[in-house]
């Protein structure tokens, strides 16, 4: 428990440490903060989930619309904040999905190694050789037969990603499986399973948090590719990549409507990535992404 | 000291490379600027930007059904054309022609001296042989593509090289379907019998037009078309001696391509864009009535659709001035009815509903439901990528909020949204289907039946509307529609009556095509019972 | 000798598990795409189709099989290099991707050279001198590139090169009337090289106006990732031993970096551009669909949507014997080049 504290609190140091890092960690707290509090600040709250003004379509930005008005009149900038939400949140449920199929796998061919382990890593294989974004789009695109919503995106991304923490955890497990203490709770009797859950996999948390840390960025760009195909949020969806899909057809003359939710992704995927970066460089400097 | 281990130069290596890089970039972009500053020759080549992907899919002339329409109208000819200012049908490869009394048997006089592209003359042997071969499938398995129009014909007789009789098995305006858009060009017998199907698909084609294809780029989807010396029509006065027909998905890109006038035509754009194109005094926009409107079926077999005030209710709320001057720029008019308007059968006294959110939430209520509470969750699907159709579909749904409704929206692609229609369970479909509709042929049947007759497995009655006094009546009308056109549509318009009073769609709007082209392209009309189809015989280049 | 059985043993090996992958992916993508169809028979007819039209297609796509019997024909074709036809283009899968290829090859090159020459400096310049405003703008610029969401940055460049200042065009690979009246002649399938080798330099400055700004777009990701990788990787090699010994030999810093330090950095370097390769050349499909590019990308995109699934099957085989190849290819040359690669 004191070494979970410590290392929690190492962390932060090592956040401190690095300007750059230091800057983008307090980023990304003020952006989850605008999440959460989103819809209380925003000057036109209603806009972004229904309401519809024809009449004032396609301003540019003002006073009145900081980031001016879509093709139905609605504010930009109060869809842009509480997009927010709605980016974060796929974000943390895409990457927890992936981790809850990844890393018990990874463990499982880690420590039962042999055949086990031999067919899941080619079935890790199997996906790794097709690009994550591939795989998630025809994930996406087979599952919103019924129709589209987050839950295909949240899906589709945890299918397509999981292999890398598989991959990443049985490293680890294979590693530490010879240490004294898995070899003294084997000899102790201790049930496999358990010493999977309760001695190990504790050990590999810092990596896994790391390598999530690191995709979350990663996670928002993929779920926003699919949204800009069309696969995933729906209109009125204030969702950063359906804006941006929709901005294309009329941003050449109205450039306001594609260039903000994009910047406003651009902004919170750069923060997270520079954020966890300098998390690893302290941290788990042996990591790498490919 | 020696021990200064990183030699400090005032311009670094790596600096130096970066300067390289740079200076490279910035040369090419103004090297790029410059070709775009050379002013283009102006050869005889028109250029047509396609806003879809794939010129041209279907290759053989029996099984035409998707976008090779717009090549094939100018390198294959059908036996008539329609008009739609004259209504009345222009003669092609036919000169004339007569109909008995009962309207089954109808005999055409053909063209003489008509040469297809391999050299071959046309005769009334190509018109049997072409016609068999589309109602009987390349492959003797039945009609493929469009060719089911020609399920009305019995039996095609050659009277002699210049006259070919057409027996039908039921009256039928055969005219209508001899002019259509797909599946009725004639080409010719002997190299087909020849060569064969595949033969079509390695890019060969054996019509009658005034172009022939003389190259197909798949890799840039482009079709370059040449002049055919041998044309019947004859080539005096100015005409094209090429013309380029490329496929342009981007729209950005059309536009752009448009103004710097490498093409000369674009089938659509964006009204937003056209707007801004008005101003620019070197682009003419051209504005026809389409025969295409969008329509919003209404899912009868489920709750609350099945009950008929509710969607009256839903009528009522739709905002058809908003979506028409704000989604469509006003480029489109409210349906009276499903027949467009400009086509026959069209009736402009047709009822229609109009906004009123008072009226709307009274039938509700007399029905016993409140539309101050939210009471229903309806799924709205449409065309994935369509602006119109989701535009429209946001105005519907804030309007519907106000009657206790919640729309919700979901864009698929075609096949999907196609398929969820089709489910076997009606829990399981949605509740509003949006699509456009378009003619096979110019005849009002082609929107009365597919879309409202009653079927046993469904097709496109996506509103699943059962009536059988209404099956009846465009019945009636479709097999009378040759020969006493006055009553056939008086039987369409009491059908129409049947539509608006039982509601089974929300007729939105009709459309109009715009088409933005360059000023200096004359000659262009556009004829919309051959959609985006330009007819590039007629069109010259007049600076 | 010891180290050629272990080799060879190692080649075998990976073959045979690369084919056991090979054919995984096959049955994934055999049932994702066709376990939930959506009459794709309708698609092949067309417009309008009738039911009975339907039917038949059915009967001709071979879909009124059960799904085992399906696989099996699917994989018999497989093995004689047929990959079924496409759906939406009624064409052969395997002539689609090839026409489309050239395109994203030559892009998704264009980008990566672009990537490196940027990258490289960049990458050694922060690893020689850690911490400083140099490092610190690398780093920035490098996360930066992998930060950014592609099509909006081809949208802003869209944007700022066409509409405002009118430099370059918004899209496609060439103009269609430079295509036409300065073909350029096939030989390598790459425009900007058969431009050149051709003699046909209107064509050569048109397709390079039409390739920079996709180009720079694409070269973003893999320019943040060469970066990344070469600072780090070099960042360590400068600690090593031999790295001072050089040093205090008093070899200038310069050498020191560039011959003794990248060299050792570029192993894991090139690895990882090659996998990027690989999936770059799917992964695109957002820039090519901003620029209108035609490229494998673009296909892929549109075949998924409109769950073409002979079309989808055959691009992820196509993509992923392309990514086993080149990774079975990359860790051979790592295990010649670096016999302390285990090959076990």
């Amino acid at each position: 428990m004191k070494a979970r504290f410590r290392e929690i609190r190492y962390s932060l140091y090592v956040l401190k440490r690095n300007r750059l890092t230091y800057v983008s960690s307090l980023f990304v707290l003020f952006l989850i903060f605008v999440a959460v509090i989103g819809p209380l600040i925003v000057p036109y709250p209603e806009d972004a989930y229904g309401a519809v003004h024809p009449e004032r379509a396609f301003k540019p930005p003002s006073f009145e619309h900081i980031f001016g008005t879509d093709d139905a009149g609605r504010d930009i900038f109060s869809r842009v904040i509480i997009g927010a939400r709605i980016s974060l949140s796929i974000g943390v449920i895409a990457i927890v999905l992936t981790v809850l199929i990844g890393v018990p796998l990874g463990l499982i061919a880690g420590y039962m190694g042999g055949f086990i382990d031999e067919a899941i890593m080619r079935v890790t294989d199997m996906f790794l050789s097709l690009p994550p974004l591939l795989l998630a789009l025809v994930f996406a695109a087979v599952m919103g037969l019924r129709g589209q919503s987050f839950n295909n995106v949240l899906v589709a991304i945890a299918i397509a990603w999981w292999p890398w923490y598989t991959r990443l955890v049985r490293g680890q497990v294979v590693s530490l499986k010879e240490r004294p203490f898995v070899e003294a709770a084997h000899a102790a009797g201790v049930r496999p399973l358990k010493i999977m859950f309760r001695h190990i996999l504790p050990n590999c948390l810092t990596p896994i948090l790391v390598q999530a840390s690191l995709d979350f960025g990663s996670v928002i760009l993929t779920a926003a590719g699919l949204s800009f195909l069309g696969l995933g949020a729906q209109p009125p969806t204030p969702e950063w990549g359906l804006m941006l899909s929709i901005g294309r057809y009329y941003f050449l003359n109205y450039w306001w409507l594609a260039t903000f939710p994009g910047l406003a992704i651009f902004v919170t995927v750069l923060a997270f990535n520079l954020m966890s970066d300098g998390l690893r460089e302290a941290l788990c400097p042996r990591l790498r992404r490919f | 000291m020696k021990g200064n281990i990183i030699n400090k130069n005032a311009v670094t290596r790596m600096q130096a490379i970066l300067i390289a890089v740079i200076i490279v970039i910035a040369a090419v972009i103004v090297g790029a600027y410059y070709i775009f500053l050379k002013p283009a020759p102006k050869p005889l080549i028109a250029v047509y930007a396609y806003a879809t992907t794939d010129v041209i899919v279907f290759w053989d002339p029996s099984e035409t059904y998707s976008n090779e329409v717009v090549v094939f109208n100018n390198v294959y000819e059908q036996l008539v054309r329609y008009d739609p200012p004259t209504d009345s049908f222009v003669p092609v490869l036919a000169t004339s022609w007569s109909v008995s009394d009962d309207g089954l048997v109808y005999n055409f006089t053909l063209r003489k001296g008509v040469k297809f592209h391999c050299g071959h003359e046309m005769t009334a042997h190509s018109v049997k042989y072409s016609i068999e071969r589309n109602m009987r499938g390349w492959d003797g398995q039945g009609p493929r593509g469009a060719s089911y129009i020609w399920d009305p014909v019995e039996q095609i007789n050659v009277i002699d090289n210049y006259t070919v009789q057409f027996v039908l098995k039921y009256p039928a305006s055969l005219l209508t379907i001899a002019s259509a858009a797909y599946c009725a060009h004639i080409y010719c017998e002997k190299c087909t019998e020849q060569y064969g199907h595949e033969w079509f698909y390695e890019g060969h084609e054996l019509g009658t037009g005034p172009y022939k294809i003389e190259s197909y780029d798949k890799a840039k989807d482009m079709v370059v078309l040449a002049k055919f010396d041998d044309y019947w029509g004859g080539w005096k006065g100015k005409h094209f001696d090429k013309v380029i027909i490329k496929s342009v998905p981007e729209w950005s890109t059309a536009r752009m391509q448009l103004e710097a006038g490498e093409v000369d035509f674009v089938d659509r754009l964006p009204y937003e864009d056209i707007a801004a194109l008005q101003q620019n005094p070197k682009i003419e926009i051209v504005r026809t009535p389409a025969y295409q409107n969008l329509l919003g079926f209404f899912n009868t077999e489920k709750y609350p659709l099945n009950i008929s005030e509710v969607r009256k209710a839903i009528s009522y709320a739709v905002p058809y001035n908003d979506i028409i001057n704000t989604v469509m720029r006003g480029n489109a008019r409210q349906s009276k009815g499903p027949v467009p308007y400009g086509l026959w059968g069209h009736s402009e006294d047709l009822p229609q509903y109009t906004y009123n959110l008072t009226k709307a939430k009274e039938l509700l209520r007399s029905v016993g439901i409140d539309p101050d509470t939210q009471w229903c969750t309806l799924i709205y699907t449409y065309n994935a990528g369509d602006e119109y159709e989701r535009r429209a579909g946001e105005l519907l749904k804030a309007e519907l909020t106000k009657i206790g409704i919640n729309l919700q929206l979901q864009g698929m692609p075609w096949e999907q949204q196609w398929g969820l229609a089709q489910s076997p369970n009606p829990e399981d479909r949605q509740d509003i289907f949006v699509m456009y509709w378009w003619p096979d042929y110019p005849d009002p049947y082609t929107f009365l039946g597919p879309m409202f007759h009653s079927e046993e497995e469904i097709v496109f009655n996506l509103g699943y509307y059962d009536n059988p006094e209404y099956d009846r009546l465009i019945e009636e009308g479709f097999a009378i529609a040759g020969t006493n056109r006055t009553r056939a549509e008086e039987l369409y318009r009491q059908a129409q009556m049947l539509l608006i009073e039982d509601c089974p769609a929300i007729f939105f709007f009709d459309m109009q095509y715009v088409r933005p082209k360059r000023a200096s392209l004359k000659g262009y009309v556009d004829n919309p019972a051959y959609a985006h189809v330009v007819f590039w015989y007629n069109c010259y280049r007049e600076e | 000798m010891d180290f050629a059985v272990k080799l060879r043993y190692f080649i075998i090996r990976r073959i045979l598990l690369s084919i056991i992958v090979l054919f995984g992916v096959c049955v994934i993508t055999f049932f994702i795409a066709r376990v939930i169809p959506a009459n794709p028979a309708a698609m092949w007819v067309g417009a309008h189709p009738t039911q009975e039209q339907i039917e038949r297609a059915k009967k001709e796509l071979g879909l009124d099989q059960p799904l085992h019997i399906q696989f099996l024909i699917y994989m018999n074709k497989l093995l004689h290099g047929d990959l079924g036809v496409s759906i939406r283009t009624h064409r052969p899968v395997i002539e689609d991707i090839l026409s489309y290829l050239p395109a994203s090859l030559e892009l998704v090159g264009t980008g990566m050279i672009i990537a490196v020459i940027i990258g490289i400096p960049l990458g050694v310049e922060s690893a020689t001198k850690k911490d400083s405003w140099i490092d610190h703008v690398s780093r920035l610029l490098s996360i930066g590139g992998v930060s950014i969401f592609t099509p909006w940055l081809g949208m802003m460049g869209q944007l700022l090169f066409f509409k405002w200042l009118g430099l370059l065009p918004v899209g496609d690979r060439i103009s269609t009337i430079v295509s036409i009246q300065y073909p350029i002649q096939k030989i390598t399938g790459f425009y900007l090289i058969d431009s050149i080798l051709s003699g046909n330099f209107v064509a050569f400055q048109d397709a390079l106006a039409h390739i920079i700004l996709p180009a720079l777009v694409v070269a973003a990701y893999p320019m943040g990732l060469v970066t990344r990788m070469i600072r780090s990787t070099m960042a360590d090699v400068l600690e090593e031993d031999f790295i001072r010994t050089a040093k205090a030999y008093g070899i200038p810093g310069r050498i020191v970096a560039y011959k003794y330090a990248l060299k050792n950095s570029l192993g894991p370097t090139i690895t990882v551009l090659a996998l990027s390769f690989a999936y770059s050349l799917v992964e695109t499909f957002l820039i090519e669909m901003v620029f209108n590019w035609p490229g494998l990308g673009r296909y892929a995109a549109f075949s998924i949507i409109s769950l073409d699934y002979p079309a989808i099957m055959g691009i992820a085989i196509f993509i992923a014997i392309v990514y086993i190849l080149l990774n079975l290819i990359v860790d051979l040359l790592q295990a010649v080049i670096d016999p302390r690669v285990r090959l076990g």
